[in-house]
């Protein structure tokens, strides 16, 4: 059922695309040690090393792949991703358009090197600002798990965002750092029974590195209110995990 | 710093061995040093293309791309090294397109094809290139170089089209050209995906060209049957299957009527779906007329509902008279064969008979109407009824009346 789920999509995607006049505007390239398949065709790491992709593409990931955005932004994706491209406006009416990533499946590690980044997953909108690394997952639950190394990135509830693009949440700035559990705004208004919604939440996260016995670790200290770790499943009220930097 | 392997060899030899021979373990630790010293440089310094390549590539997905030790800054070391390689030429074109210096990344891409005009990777590159910089046109036309040279990327290059090679006149025109391969390759490549109207331009474009063959056109009427398209199956079917001087569509509405050709199973011709205990054969000794007829083996476990030979009609209004010739070996059960067409049914034979006609007449009103005509046994009402027999039918015949 979810496969055949799947190619419908695809080929709801395809479909509408195929013999549109308009050509799209290449919103950055996606590479990998293996194929990235690309609307349903697997692109060969052996034909390039990196694939120009645009708007509407639904892409699967078989190996890790790095999505380099035209603004010098990258998402590493985890093996066995599925997640759909697409662009939305800068600001409310502005021509220019940046990346936004609607994940389904898998996760990934995001350094916005040069400009915010909008990503979408668990339907749970998460903007990491200029200069924020971290990672975002989706675990078997579809509950997502959040891990930010360092800068800001400001969330926004369950249901705030979908497959083609985010809800009010970006017409306005970003709230006040910290939790704000109460009324929903934009997007955001149903919540799961026993759920809190979030509404512009921004959690501004400190990251230390710390290097023990030659190994890695991250240590994520910060302001994640109880509320910013509801997962759209339920809600629980300790902070999200700390996890180790990804590779 | 001398291996702690060195040194411990040295320990287990004597004292006086060691005094006579200190000048020559000394001259051979500097032989060695040097050696090392040469090796390291040579393969793991940058002035080393490879080398330098690849710390390209990790500076690029590491988003460093301009200043010293950026990508560019890389790969135009791995350049200068060797500079009749096209991947270095390419490699620097997209860390150049990359730190948003368009023109001379083009230029890097050019020099790539012009070292190896033949390397369909390096095309492929400097298509993307093209790409990313909404340069459609040279895009569409370097890729179509590649599917002229060989169809290993062919669904890559398609995607490539669909998703950013706009529209489809122009990627026919620029992307396939007068490659007949990548034509019939490109139209099946989007005969599942695609809307009627796009199909339909690709189609035409061939049709314009030569480029459509028989059974591309065998599938294509199927394709638009099922679109519910089927005045313009029949055009196609005209057109492509049905051969010169056949009453097709003239007097008769019936494909093949005789089963002379071996069904295909697509648009307007025979079809015959699988069915347990039912055996579906053309039979070359036994004819009403000509040479073949079909023959239909009942050797059924169960109550059958048997429709799974038949052929779709397009008819327009008026009145018509189906036939068919009919011959029956030992077809047991109280349920006969016979055919059906909309609401009509033909009589139907068991037991053994010679050659029978069957005949009925129907009328279609209104609009033209698509319909199927099926070789029948309908489920017996004693529900242990088991058919068993033969049955052999010839000249099945359509024809409008006057």
């Amino acid at each position: 059922m979810k496969a055949t789920r799947i190619t419908a999509c695809i080929l709801a995607v395809v479909i509408c695309r195929i013999g549109s006049a308009e050509q799209s505007t290449v919103l950055g390239t996606i590479g990998s040690t293996s194929a990235v398949v690309i609307d349903g065709t697997a692109m060969s790491p052996t034909g390039s090393s990196a694939w120009p992709v645009v708007a509407g593409d639904e892409i699967a990931t078989q190996a890790p792949a790095l999505l380099t955005t035209a603004d010098h932004n990258l998402a590493t994706f985890d093996a066995e991703s599925r997640f759909r491209l697409n662009a939305v406006a800068t600001s409310p009416g502005a021509a220019e358009k940046q990346p936004y990533i609607f994940v389904r499946q898998g996760g990934l590690a995001f350094d916005a090197r040069s400009s915010r980044l909008l990503i979408c997953i668990g339907n749970r909108l998460f903007v990491p600002e200029t200069l924020a690394k971290g990672t975002l997952r989706l675990d078997k639950n579809g509950s997502v798990l959040q891990h930010i190394d360092s800068g800001v990135f400001a969330e926004q509830g369950a249901r705030s965002c979908n497959e083609d693009g985010p809800g009010t949440f970006l017409t306005g700035s970003p709230g006040p750092a910290g939790g704000n559990a109460g009324a929903a705004g934009g997007n955001a208004g149903a919540v799961p029974a026993g759920g809190v919604t979030v509404t512009n939440t921004r959690a501004t996260v400190t990251a230390v590195a710390a290097t023990l016995v030659g190994i890695g670790v991250a240590v994520a200290t910060g302001a994640f209110s109880s509320a910013s770790s509801c997962a759209t499943t339920g809600c629980n009220a300790n902070p999200p995990p700390v996890s180790t930097i990804q590779p | 710093m001398i291996h702690p392997g060195v040194v411990r060899f040295a320990k287990t030899l004597p004292t006086s061995f060691i005094a006579g021979k200190l000048p020559l373990v000394f001259a051979f630790l500097l032989e060695a040093l040097i050696a090392f010293s040469l090796v390291h440089t040579h393969l793991l310094s940058p002035a080393v293309p490879q080398v330098a390549g690849n710390q390209g590539y990790r500076q690029l997905w590491l988003g460093n791309v301009d200043g010293p030790g950026g990508a560019v800054h890389l790969f135009e070391q791995a350049l200068q090294s060797d500079p009749a390689f096209p991947y270095r030429w390419s490699d620097l074109g997209e860390a150049l397109l990359t730190a948003r210096q368009p023109d001379r990344a083009r230029y890097c891409f050019q020099r790539a094809v012009e070292l190896a005009p033949h390397d369909p990777q390096v095309r492929l590159r400097a298509a993307n290139f093209y790409f990313r910089n909404q340069e459609i046109e040279p895009a569409l036309q370097m890729d179509s170089t590649v599917l002229q040279q060989l169809p290993d990327y062919d669904p890559m290059i398609f995607s490539s089209y669909v998703r950013m090679g706009g529209d489809i006149p122009r990627v026919l025109e620029l992307g396939i050209g007068s490659n007949a391969r990548a034509a019939r390759a490109f139209f099946n490549f989007l005969a599942p995906q695609s809307d009627a109207n796009t199909s339909g331009a690709v189609w035409n474009w061939m049709e314009e060209r030569g480029f459509v063959t028989v059974p591309m056109a065998l599938a294509r009427t199927s394709w638009l049957l099922e679109k519910s398209l089927p005045a313009e199956a029949t055009a196609v079917w005209l057109r492509y299957a049905t051969p010169a001087g056949s009453p097709y569509r003239k007097t008769d509405w019936i494909f093949n009527s005789g089963f002379e050709n071996q069904w295909t199973g697509e648009g307007f011709d025979w079809r015959v779906d699988p069915c347990t205990g039912v055996a579906v054969v053309a039979d070359e000794r036994i004819a009403h007329s000509g040479r073949r007829s079909l023959r239909i083996e009942f050797h059924a476990a169960e109550n059958l509902d048997f429709h799974h030979v038949s052929q779709m009609v397009w008819l327009s209004p008026g009145r018509y008279r189906l036939r068919a010739w009919m011959r029956t070996q030992d077809l047991s059960t109280d349920e006969g064969v016979g055919l059906n067409i909309l609401d009509v049914n033909t009589a139907a034979l068991t037991g053994t008979h010679d050659w029978t006609e069957l005949a009925s007449e129907f009328s279609v009103r209104g609009a033209p109407q698509i319909a199927r005509v099926q070789i029948v046994r309908r489920p017996s009402a004693r529900f242990d009824s088991r058919p068993q027999g033969t049955v052999w039918i010839d000249d099945v015949e359509l024809k409008r009346l006057p």
